[in-house]
């Protein structure tokens, strides 16, 4: 079977009257014997058959309209004689691409390097409204999340991180991380953390907002801050334990060096240049403290990264301490004193706070003796020191001595770690500062 | 093809012929003033007339001004002179002065536009201009008018495709058209060999089925009847015409233009002998409707009127740089 | 109100203003037996010989012939027969329309029309679907026009008829029959220099004109079910372009894709390209796009390559989608 179809006779015609069947239904035909005459707006013309059989059906009257290509009437076609006539159906709409543009693509690669580099990692990069309505609202673009190719940040992501921020913020990812700038490791992460939803504390804060209340808008680290406490919170089950230590060595030797120190090295001589030599030092031989907890497998990392707490006026900052145990207590001093000095002024780099495995927070300087501090996500374990205080302890013998003590504690990514391996840990922290004597090496 | 072969009788007044005279005798003042304002460095670029005055003036005193449509050329001072337009008014457009009545200051000199004679503008484009012609002449004749037009252009310009498709065009409809060829046998290096294989511009009439002619283009009274007699025979609607004036250029063909490149000295001096300013004058003079006294009278007042003009053109205000804007749309401000 | 294709209402538009002036002339080839689209049927037995003119096969005087008698009071609307051949008539349309006013320092001006059918999509191969608008509209003294609907194509006809100055009309072939929509029988204009927002949305903005703003449209309501909200402006005027309504657009979303059938290189998306780029470049969430046909020098005759060359409605989709999801 095959259908005769309304020939196209004339540019901009659209469609045909059938004016005259020159055959009827039953009737043979040879090839190119004219079959029906049709009208167009342009022309009339006598439409010869394309091949020899037997007309069967008429599917268009005399006297009806039918666009160009429509089927006209069916045929039999006679055996081998005439190949049937197919309704031929242009190909499908070629190239999908821009025709235009796959010539500007192929001849201007976005990026140096050619085709391969082209896969640029979109996710810094902003376009201009983008970072105009950045401008004009004080957001930090790091913090919203991109919707576009490859992780872009979009005018609408933006316009929604107006509206709704925790539903449009990026998720930090696993690694990394320190409290104060999110950054990416890993660009190309092909799943997100489901967007959070508004945390049940903020309606009831609501609930409470009266007319004399002073609204103090969160800043980019606040929010920031905000933002991976409760990730922290949600994501990480934390065990806590508590250790004291008896450092009326490390009291005396520090009383012997300091005045000596600060003259001739311009920084202050801490506590916490020995604070974190210890931990860091028990960090080598427990390096499973040294980790990450990811669903792939718990990550131990080679080198140790040792973030700082410091309390800046912006907010809590974790400026970091790369290979922390390649430094002496002198060179822990000066990079103590000079990252606490950039962090005060503003001025630290991405590089400064990004990277920790294990935390340090000072607490003692406030005066604490116990805190029980959040995990940083991305890292396995945070360790206080607290403030050392002067005890009467009972010495073996059954006498008393006045000793200088202090508590340290450790909060712990349960997922990653059991008590007993921290426990072990904080011994091994606890032992190096109870060892501490005159003679101990500070350069 | 009609030669006129003998100096043809005076037909018009006297007072025609001086005024006639006189024009001739302004526009070669004026046209050799050009020249020297560009060699003096006054006048960036300087194009004129000089040996085409009898044709200029006698065919342009044939037109019925303030009716008849009139596209000459860059080289017709003559007729421009002859139509009314002042040397002011001409220098106005030599210096490039925002009172130019042809363009402001905005074409090169010489490029005519004047509609309060109902003068037409033109491009620099040879013969771009004559379909325009048939176009106005067509209008006259749908509109009922009895205007003529008349379109003024050199025997180079009867190469271009425009000259075919006008005259063409013209010819099918029969309409009141003067195609006036001032044939001065250059176009501008050029002999006329080189732009056509027919012997006269006249002939190509024939193509088209219409009527040509040539004249002698250095005899004003001969120009001025066959003008005459044509422009006539079109507002009587009995179809297009074409006037070949044989004429000679004395200068070349701009100032940027070195013709003793192409043409000898002696060829020029030949053509100098026969200037039409002085033929005219003898022929006045030999039918004593002119005296020596009358003669230096007219040159003189010529001179001081051109000089006159030079110095109040000169004077006269150029456009203000923001002019360049204006005037690209009728009804709104280029962005 | 009544329903007409895009060719009945510039037949509308041609014998209403016919009618209006008596001193108005349709002239160009075939004129007399309706055209070879038959846009002027019936013309010459209502308005006669001496205003429905049948000019020799000589492009460039159809047009100087225009000029001339618009200069003596008559409204002349010529008609190159196709784009493709407009180029004779080139040196009348820039050295002589375009330049009339502005070097007779308005002494005179051009009131010429130019009707020019144009486009591709009809198997007219090289030399009968040629787009020539970007080459015209870069003169300034011409004002060019390209109406996508019946309304627009009746009101901007009878706009550039009244219009003082020379108006190339660029009218397209396959749009003739194609096109179908409302048309009032009344007399109306459609301002030149004024382009039309057809549609509407936040997520893309697409310009165009011609039969790909027509196009265009269909792609976006396509894409509306997906989600995918569009504006469409149809630029109408190509000289002197709607650069406030061009900003504006590009402004709402931010993202540009400028669709036209004349190939892509040196064209009017180019220049549409520079607008938004120096005027809505704080406003910009995307590179500007633009989807042509490609630099071949025109469309040939196979089906198939006809087909390759020219945008169509699933690829402006397709470069929809992309530019939403950038």
């Amino acid at each position: 079977m095959a259908s005769l179809t309304m020939p196209n006779v004339g540019e901009s015609v659209t469609e045909g009257t059938v004016t005259r069947w020159l055959k009827r239904e039953g009737d043979r035909v040879e090839r190119d014997e004219p079959v029906v005459e049709i009208e167009t707006e342009k022309v009339e013309v006598e439409v010869p058959s394309p091949f020899e059989g037997t007309l069967i059906r008429i599917l268009v009257a005399e006297g009806e309209v039918a666009p160009i290509g429509a089927p006209l009437a069916e045929f039999q076609v006679a055996g081998a004689a005439g190949a049937p006539r197919e309704v031929v159906t242009p190909p499908a709409a070629a190239a999908a691409a821009t025709t235009g543009n796959r010539q500007q693509a192929a001849e201007a690669p976005d990026t140096p390097g050619g085709a391969t580099a082209a896969v640029v990692r979109r996710a810094r990069r902003y376009s201009p409204v983008v970072l105009k309505l950045a401008a004009e609202h004080d957001i930090d673009l790091e913090l919203v999340q991109g919707s576009g190719i490859e992780g872009r940040v979009t005018r609408q992501d933006v316009m929604g991180y107006l509206e709704n921020p925790v539903a449009h913020t990026v998720p930090p990812p696993s690694g990394s991380g320190v409290v104060g700038v999110s950054q990416r490791e890993d660009a190309a992460r092909p799943q997100r953390a489901p967007a959070s939803s508004p945390p049940p504390a903020a309606a009831a804060t609501l609930a409470a907002a009266t007319d004399d209340d002073e609204i103090v808008r969160l800043s980019p680290t606040r929010r920031t801050i905000a933002a991976r406490m409760l990730e922290a919170h949600r994501t990480m089950p934390p065990a806590w334990m508590v250790v004291e230590a008896d450092v009326t060595g490390l009291v005396r030797l520090r009383e012997a060096h300091r005045a000596e120190f600060e003259q001739r090295e311009g920084v202050p001589l801490t506590y916490l240049p020995f604070f974190v030599q210890a931990i860091v030092s028990a960090l080598e031989e427990h390096p499973e403290v040294n980790a990450t907890y990811a669903d792939d497998g718990i990550r131990l990392h080679r080198h140790i990264h040792a973030g700082i707490a410091v309390a800046a006026a912006s907010g809590l900052i974790v400026p970091v301490i790369r290979d922390a145990g390649r430094k002496s207590i002198a060179g822990l001093a000066h990079a103590i004193d000079e990252l606490g000095a950039k962090a005060r002024d503003r001025k630290l780099s991405i590089d400064d706070v990004r990277g920790a495995t294990i935390t340090i927070d000072n607490t003692g300087a406030f005066g604490s003796i116990i805190s029980q501090p959040i995990i940083p996500p991305g890292q396995a374990a945070i360790v206080t020191t607290e403030a050392i205080r002067r005890e009467l302890r009972v010495r073996d013998d059954g006498s008393f001595a006045a000793r200088s003590v202090m508590n340290l504690c450790v909060s712990f990514d349960h997922r990653a770690l059991d008590g007993a391996q921290v426990g072990t840990f904080m011994r091994a922290v606890r032992q190096r500062l109870e060892s501490v004597r005159d003679d101990h090496v500070i350069y | 093809m009609v030669r006129a072969k003998e100096a043809p009788p005076l037909a018009a007044s006297a007072d025609l012929y001086h005024a006639m005279y006189r024009d001739m005798l302004r526009s070669r003042e004026l046209s050799d003033r050009m020249f020297a304002l560009n060699r003096q460095g006054r006048a960036a670029f300087a194009i004129s007339g000089q040996g085409h005055e009898a044709a200029q003036v006698g065919s342009a005193y044939a037109i019925k001004r303030g009716t008849d449509w009139v596209l000459p050329y860059y080289r017709d001072v003559g007729v421009m002179i002859a139509l009314g337009m002042s040397p002011h008014q001409i220098l106005l457009g030599l210096f490039a002065k925002a009172a130019d009545p042809s363009s402001g200051g905005r074409q090169m000199p010489c490029h005519w536009s004047w509609p309060e004679a109902r003068v037409v503008t033109r491009s620099s484009v040879i013969a771009a201009n004559l379909p325009h012609a048939a176009g106005i002449a067509y209008a006259s004749r749908l509109r009922g008018l009895k205007e003529v037009s008349i379109v003024y252009f050199g025997e180079g310009a009867t190469s271009e495709g425009d000259f075919h498709e006008a005259v063409n065009f013209a010819a099918i409809h029969k309409l009141p058209v003067v195609f006036f060829c001032e044939n001065n046998g250059y176009a501008i290096s050029e002999s006329q060999e080189k732009q056509m294989s027919v012997l006269h511009v006249a002939d190509r009439a024939k193509g088209y089925h219409i009527v040509g002619q040539t004249v002698d283009g250095n005899d004003l009274i001969a120009v001025h009847q066959t003008a005459q007699w044509n422009i006539e025979e079109c507002r009587r609607g009995r179809g297009p015409k074409l006037i070949e004036a044989k004429t000679y250029r004395l200068v070349p063909h701009t100032s940027s233009d070195d013709d003793r490149r192409y043409r000898t000295r002696a060829e020029v001096a030949e053509w100098i002998k026969r200037d039409p300013i002085d033929r005219f004058r003898t022929r006045m003079i030999e039918e004593e409707l002119l005296t020596d006294e009358q003669d230096q009278q007219v040159r003189a007042e010529a001179k001081r009127e051109i000089a006159a003009a030079v110095e109040s053109a000169e004077a006269a205000p150029d456009p203000a740089p923001e002019d360049a804007l204006r005037y690209v749309f009728g009804d709104r401000d280029v962005v | 109100m009544p329903d007409k294709t895009y060719i009945e209402a510039i037949h509308d538009a041609l014998v209403e203003e016919m009618e209006r002036l008596d001193t108005m002339i349709i002239l160009g080839e075939d004129i007399q037996e309706g055209g070879v689209f038959r846009v002027t049927d019936g013309l010459l037995e209502r308005f006669g010989p001496g205003r429905v003119l049948d000019t020799p096969l000589a492009e460039s005087s159809i047009v100087g012939v225009s000029i001339g008698m618009a200069t003596n009071g008559c409204v002349p609307v010529a008609e190159i027969q196709f784009a493709d051949f407009a180029y004779l008539a080139f040196n009348q349309l820039i050295s002589e329309a375009a330049k009339w006013r502005y070097r007779s320092n308005n002494g005179w001006g051009c009131p010429i029309v130019v009707r020019i059918p144009f486009g591709s999509g009809i198997r007219g191969a090289l030399y009968h679907s040629q787009s020539i608008e970007a080459l015209l509209a870069h003169v300034p003294g011409l004002k060019i026009v390209a109406p996508s609907t019946p309304y627009d194509a009746k009101g901007l006809l009878k706009a550039a008829i009244r219009d003082p100055d020379p108006v190339v009309y660029f009218e397209h072939k396959k749009a003739y029959r194609l096109v179908k929509g409302d048309v009032p029988d009344e007399d109306y204009t459609v301002p030149i220099g004024e382009a039309a927002l057809r549609r509407e949305g936040d997520d893309i903005t697409v310009i165009s004109y011609g039969l790909m703003a027509h196009e265009c449209v269909q792609a976006a309501e396509a894409l509306a079910a997906d989600g995918v909200d569009a504006t469409v402006l149809d630029l109408r005027t190509l000289a002197p372009l709607d650069r406030a309504a061009i900003i504006a657009a590009a402004k709402r979303t931010g993202k540009v894709l400028i669709v036209h059938e004349d190939n892509l290189s040196v064209g009017i998306g180019g220049e549409i390209a520079a607008i938004i780029a120096e005027h809505a470049f704080d406003y910009l969430d995307a590179p500007i796009r633009r989807l042509c046909a490609p630099d071949v020098p025109a469309t040939p005759f196979s089906a198939v390559t006809e087909e390759f060359c020219l945008p169509s409605r699933e690829k402006i989709a397709a470069a929809m989608r992309e530019l939403a999801a950038y």
